[in-house]
C-alpha cells in the first residue's frame, strides 16, 4: 500500500503533533507514527481540504475533533480515492470542490493583482521621472564635477590628446561661442574640451563639462556647422545633467527592485547592478531628443547653421549603415534611432532663429590639415 | 523531536551567541558572516550549497548565494554564532510532519538533513511589505533563525492576527492571508483613516493549527523611531 509521508494533530501527543505515514485503505486512513501509535480516519465520517502555508496541504478529519491528519505528498488525495472506492467518494468530492472554490479565489486575487500593475504601469513611470529630476536639481553642480572627474581616466584610455593649436584652437573655439547660449552656472563650469587622436567618429561629454572630440569626426565632418552641432548636442546632455539622472535612475530602479523582493543582496543586487551598467552606457531616448533639439537651438543662438545637426547624423548612417562597424563604440551606436532623430531636427529648424554668422578664427581645413595620417 | 546537534545558546535576549558543539563527522550550515569564534579542529568552506537552482531560490529569499558549511572531519569542536540583528535566536526541530516558514534574512544556521527553499508569496508577500518571497524550511534536523527583539512563540488553533511586520516564522500547517485589520472593514471612511493615520494597517490572518513566531520589534518601525535624532549638516 502507498504511503505518503505527512504528520498529525492530537491532543494526547507530546507538543500535540507528530510525523506520521498517511496509508489510505479500504475503509479508512491510517497515520502510522514512528512511535508505533496509529491513528484511523473511517471514510464514513472523513472530510477533507486542502489548506496551510502554500494551499496544496491536505488536512483530514473525522468523527474526534481534535484528530488531524495532515500531508503536502502529492499523490494523496487520489490514492484515497481509489483506495476507497465509493465509500471515499464524498469526501474526495469535497476536498475537490474546496479547491475549485479556492482556485477561483486565486484567478480573481491575480486579476485585481494584473490590474493593479497595468494602472501601476501607466502611472509610476512619470512620478518616478518627476522624482528622479527633483532629486537631481537637490544635488549641486559639483556632484556631476566630481563624477566626470571619475570618468575621465577612461577618456584618457581612448588616445592621446591633440594639443596642436590648428586642433585643439578649433574645438575650443567653438566651445566659446556656444558657451553664451547657456545658463550661466554650465557656463561657469570648466567646459574644457579635448581632441583625442583617434579613427573613431566620436565625441562626448562627461557630466560637469569636460567634453573630448575624437579626431575621426573632424575628419569625416563636411564642415564647421556638423561638428558644432554634434557639440552643442553634448554640451546639452551637460547642460540637462543627464549622465546624473541617469545614476538618480538607476539607483531608483535598485530601491524598486529591493521593494519588490525584499531585498537587494544577492542575484538582485548583481541584477540591479547590470541595469545600472546597462542605464549608463546610452541616455534614454527622451534624453537625446531633449539633447537634440536644444543643441540645435544653442547652435543656431551661436551662428552655426542648425541644419549642420541633421546633415551629420545623414551622413553617418551612410558611413556606417549599422553598428557592426569595425568603431563599435562610435557615436552612432551610443545614439541610434537616426531617421527619427532626423526628422525630428529637420521639423524644427524652420522655427529657429539664427544669429550673424562671424567666421571662425580656427577653420576645420586647417585643423584637418593638422591633423596626421590624412 | 528532539535536537540532535548539542547547542546552547547564551545571553539572551538582546545580544544572544549560539554555541553548536559539532560530534566528530557532524556538519552545520549557517549564514555568511555569522561565525565568531571556531575551534581549530573544525574545518570551514564557504560554497553553494544545494547546486545552483537552490542557491538561486536562497538569493530571491534574501538569502546569500553562499552558505558556509562547518564540518569536524577529524574530531569535535564548538562553534559560537552571532546574528547581525539585535534579537534573539530561536531553535526548531523540523519532523514533525511539516515545514517551516521563515521570514527572509532571519535564516542563521541548519544542520544536516534539513532542506531550504524560497517560496514565492505573490500578492500576499507585496502587500505585507515583507517581500514577494519567503524561505521554507523541510526535512529534519536543527534550524536556527533570528529576530529582532525578542522571539515569542504563539500557538494557533483556529485564528490569529499577527502585524506583518512582525512575522518571523510559522508551521507551515497554518494558512495565511494578508488582510487589513477585521474592525477597519465596515464603513470604508473610518478604514481609509486608521489605516493611513492609525499606521496599523495590514496584519496577517493564521488559520489552522500551529505554531507562530513573533518577534518584539520590527526594524522599520525603529528606523523611524530614530530618524528624527540622527545627525544632520548644518547648510549655509
Ligand atoms: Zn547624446
Amino acid at each position: 500500500m502507498a504511503q505518503f509521508p505527512g504528520g498529525v494533530f492530537d491532543d494526547g501527543l507530546p507538543d500535540g503533533r507528530a510525523a506520521a505515514s498517511l496509508v489510505p485503505g479500504p475503509e479508512a486512513v491510517e497515520a502510522r507514527l514512528d512511535s508505533g501509535a496509529v491513528f484511523v480516519i473511517g471514510y464514513d465520517s472523513l472530510r477533507m481540504e486542502f489548506g496551510g502555508a502554500t494551499g496544496r496541504m491536505l488536512f483530514l478529519r473525522g468523527a474526534e475533533p481534535r484528530l488531524t491528519l495532515f500531508s503536502e505528498a502529492p499523490g494523496l488525495l487520489e490514492a484515497i480515492a481509489a483506495a476507497g472506492g465509493p465509500a471515499s467518494a464524498g469526501a474526495v468530492a469535497g476536498a475537490r470542490a474546496g479547491q475549485a472554490q479556492t482556485r477561483k479565489t486565486h484567478l480573481r486575487n491575480w486579476g485585481i493583482a494584473l490590474a493593479v500593475l497595468v494602472a501601476l504601469w501607466f502611472t509610476v513611470p512619470p512620478i518616478f521621472r518627476v522624482m528622479v529630476d527633483g532629486a537631481v536639481q537637490q544635488l549641486p553642480l559639483s556632484v556631476d564635477v566630481k563624477l566626470g572627474e571619475l570618468a575621465s581616466s577612461e577618456m584618457a584610455g581612448l588616445g592621446p590628446a591633440i594639443t596642436d593649436e590648428a586642433v585643439a584652437g578649433f574645438a575650443t573655439e567653438i566651445v566659446e561661442r556656444l558657451r553664451p547660449g547657456l545658463p550661466p552656472e554650465i557656463q561657469a563650469l570648466d567646459l574644457k574640451v579635448t581632441v583625442i587622436e583617434s579613427t573613431q567618429v566620436n565625441a562626448f561629454a562627461l557630466p560637469g563639462g569636460r567634453m573630448a572630440v575624437l579626431s575621426g569626426l573632424l575628419k569625416k565632418a563636411d564642415g564647421v556647422d556638423m561638428v558644432a552641432g554634434v557639440m552643442a548636442h553634448e554640451l546639452m546632455h551637460v547642460r540637462h545633467r543627464h549622465g546624473m539622472r541617469h545614476i538618480v535612475r538607476a539607483a531608483g530602479v535598485i530601491t524598486a527592485l529591493t521593494v519588490l523582493a525584499g531585498d537587494a543582496t544577492g542575484l538582485l543586487g548583481i541584477a540591479a547592478e547590470g541595469a545600472a551598467l546597462a542605464a549608463l552606457t546610452s541616455y534614454s531616448r527622451e534624453m537625446e531628443a531633449e539633447a537634440d533639439l536644444d543643441g540645435v537651438r544653442l547652435a543656431a543662438a551661436a551662428g552655426f547653421d542648425p541644419a549642420g545637426m541633421p546633415a551629420f547624423f545623414r551622413k553617418l548612417s551612410e558611413i556606417a549603415p549599422d553598428s557592426q562597424a569595425p568603431e563599435a563604440l562610435s557615436w552612432m551606436s551610443s545614439h541610434p534611432r537616426h531617421d527619427e532623430r532626423i526628422a525630428a531636427l529637420e521639423a524644427a529648424i524652420p522655427g529657429l532663429v539664427r544669429a550673424e554668422s562671424t567666421p571662425m578664427k580656427h577653420t576645420l581645413e586647417a585643423a584637418r590639415a593638422a591633423l596626421k595620417g590624412d | 523531536m528532539t535536537a540532535q546537534l548539542d547547542f546552547s545558546i547564551d545571553h539572551r535576549p538582546d545580544f544572544p551567541l549560539l554555541q553548536v558543539r559539532l560530534g566528530a563527522g557532524q556538519s552545520l550550515f549557517a549564514e555568511p558572516a555569522a561565525m565568531v569564534t571556531m575551534s581549530p579542529a573544525l574545518h570551514m568552506r564557504a560554497g553553494l550549497k544545494g547546486g545552483l537552482g537552490k542557491s538561486l531560490g536562497r538569493m530571491f529569499g534574501g538569502e546569500s548565494l553562499i552558505v558556509n558549511t562547518f564540518s569536524a572531519p577529524n574530531g569535535a569542536g564548538a562553534i559560537d554564532f552571532a546574528p547581525a540583528a539585535l534579537g534573539d535566536i530561536h531553535h526548531y526541530a523540523l519532523g514533525n510532519g511539516g515545514g517551516l516558514m521563515l521570514q527572509r534574512g532571519a535564516f542563521l544556521a541548519h544542520g544536516e538533513g534539513v532542506t531550504l527553499d524560497a517560496k514565492w508569496q505573490g500578492a500576499r508577500g507585496f502587500f505585507s511589505g515583507n517581500g514577494m518571497v519567503m524561505l521554507r524550511a523541510g526535512g529534519s534536523g536543527d534550524l536556527f533563525f533570528n529576530g529582532y527583539g525578542a522571539v515569542m512563540p504563539i500557538d494557533v488553533d483556529g485564528g490569529y492576527y499577527v502585524d506583518t511586520g512582525y512575522v518571523l516564522a510559522f508551521e507551515d500547517t497554518l494558512s495565511y492571508r494578508v488582510t487589513t485589520m477585521p474592525g477597519l472593514r465596515p464603513g470604508t471612511g473610518q478604514k481609509l483613516k486608521t489605516f493611513f493615520l492609525g499606521g496599523e494597517g495590514l496584519v496577517c490572518q493564521f488559520s489552522g493549527r500551529g505554531r507562530v513566531w513573533v518577534q518584539t520589534r520590527q526594524i522599520g518601525s525603529f528606523l523611524g523611531w530614530i530618524y528624527p535624532f540622527r545627525p544632520v549638516k548644518q547648510r549655509n
